[in-house]
């Protein structure tokens, strides 16, 4: 020890911490020992009787030494099975949930055609009967209520790679200037029902005049449903008549600028064959069954005091 | 060969005894095992060099357990126990890879 504190100021003093923790691995009280073991062989007494010899002494040191290791990894083992667990229990839940709803939502499909069938029939071969079907099939197909093909334009938007990205103006810009908001959509479906699309769908969801789109929190919900970027809007419509009409819209030239100004992405794209899925059927508030209507009228009347009294 | 036979013996007795730790222990297990594997280290290559001492690695062996878990704990008191942990860590790793250098060297002289 005191050689070491004779030694010449080294140029490196102030990284002293780092060239003794690299220099000095080995225990300096082994070298010590040797020493003084050196300097004097009856400096140790022979182990005593009923102590350890120093063999013994390392071995159960080593013994503990194992079995401090064996229960620490017995103990991380334990832990990870433990959360192991949970996880695959959730993701067992949520593709059964998965797959019970694409069950439901195959179901929903075949009773809607069901439904359609039996209207059909019930309407009848009659002249006044066709005319009721073709007005409803054209409601339905204005109301987003049946599913769509067609050519149209597949309008691609994606937030930009580096959402920090800034406008390089040198103020240093906002964040999440590069990412695309509700209203960005907005406006694009906007354009493209201006340049005549007939029928949209974002990301798979149909739009209908009731649609909302909107944001929550970081994510745009289209019909209360969180879509994730890149979003695909399809448009079915005339495509010829569609797409330079788009391509010249305020809002289709205002991306274009946004693309090589925050490194957004949005591209325009010809499809011949594009396929809308329906959209989900009006909720109705309001409006009853007639028959069930009928009957909930002339209840009302006896329920209503029951329930107005206490 | 006796030694070996004893950190064997340890490390089944650990695995499959499962012995409880208390739960307020839990945290400082890892670090102990990390400390105590330094201890180790340092006498494997001391025996090596020729001047192992046996109450210097029982010495070694339980200070440097004791500290570290201390060292843990206080940082866990102060609220710097996980950045404390990884300094821990970061300092009995550089004296393990450097010791098992060292040992490497007196087995395979290279």
């Amino acid at each position: 020890m005191s050689d070491r504190l004779v030694t010449p100021e080294r140029v490196d003093g102030s990284m002293s911490l780092l060239v003794d923790m690299m220099g000095d691995a080995l225990d300096p009280a082994y070298a010590d020992a040797a020493r003084r073991r050196a300097a004097g062989p009856e400096d140790r007494p022979a182990p005593a009787k009923g102590r350890l010899g120093p063999l013994a002494r390392a071995v159960v040191l080593l013994v503990l030494f194992g079995l401090l290791t064996g229960v620490a990894a017995a103990q991380v083992r334990g832990r990870a099975n433990a959360s192991g667990a949970a996880r695959r229990a959730l993701l067992a839940d949520v593709q059964r949930q998965t797959t019970a709803t694409d069950r439901l939502s195959r179901q929903v499909d075949q009773l809607r055609t069901a439904v359609a069938q039996a209207r059909d029939t019930g309407l009848g071969d009659g002249a006044r009967g066709r005319a009721l079907a073709a007005q409803l099939s054209a409601l339905e197909l204005s109301t987003g209520q049946t599913k769509v093909t067609g050519p149209g334009l597949l309008v691609t938007l994606n937030d930009a790679q580096d959402p920090s990205t800034t406008t390089g103006n040198g103020r240093g810009g906002q964040l999440g200037d590069g990412r695309i908001y509700d209203r960005d959509l907005q406006d694009v479906v906007n354009a493209l029902w201006a340049a005549g699309a007939e029928a949209i769908s974002v990301n798979g969801q149909r739009l209908t005049a009731l649609t909302a789109i909107r944001s929550a929190g970081e994510a745009i919900l289209v019909d209360f449903r969180p879509l994730s970027p890149p979003y695909r809007l399809s448009a079915v419509g005339d495509v010829d008549a569609m797409q330079p009409a788009f391509a010249d819209s305020a809002t289709a030239r205002r991306f274009t600028t946004y693309t090589s100004l925050y490194g957004l992405g949005f591209a325009t794209q010809r499809v011949d064959r594009l396929s809308l899925p329906a959209a989900t059927p009006p909720e109705l508030r309001s409006a009853r069954d007639a028959n069930t209507a009928s009957t909930a009228s002339t209840t009302k009347p006896t329920v209503a005091p029951t329930g107005g009294t206490p | 060969m006796i030694p070996a036979l004893a950190l064997a013996l340890g490390v089944v007795l650990g695995l499959f005894l499962h012995p409880t730790v208390p739960d307020a222990l839990q945290p400082y297990l890892p670090i102990a095992v990390v400390a105590a594997l330094d201890a180790v280290f340092g006498a494997v290559r001391a025996q090596l060099d020729g001047i192992f001492d046996d109450r210097v690695f029982v010495v070694s062996f339980v200070s440097n357990v004791l500290v570290a878990a201390l060292v843990v704990f206080m940082g866990d008191q102060l609220g710097v126990g996980g950045q404390l942990s990884t300094g821990v860590v970061v300092v009995l790793g550089i004296r393990i890879f450097t010791n098992a250098a060292a040992i490497r060297r007196h087995v395979f002289h290279a």
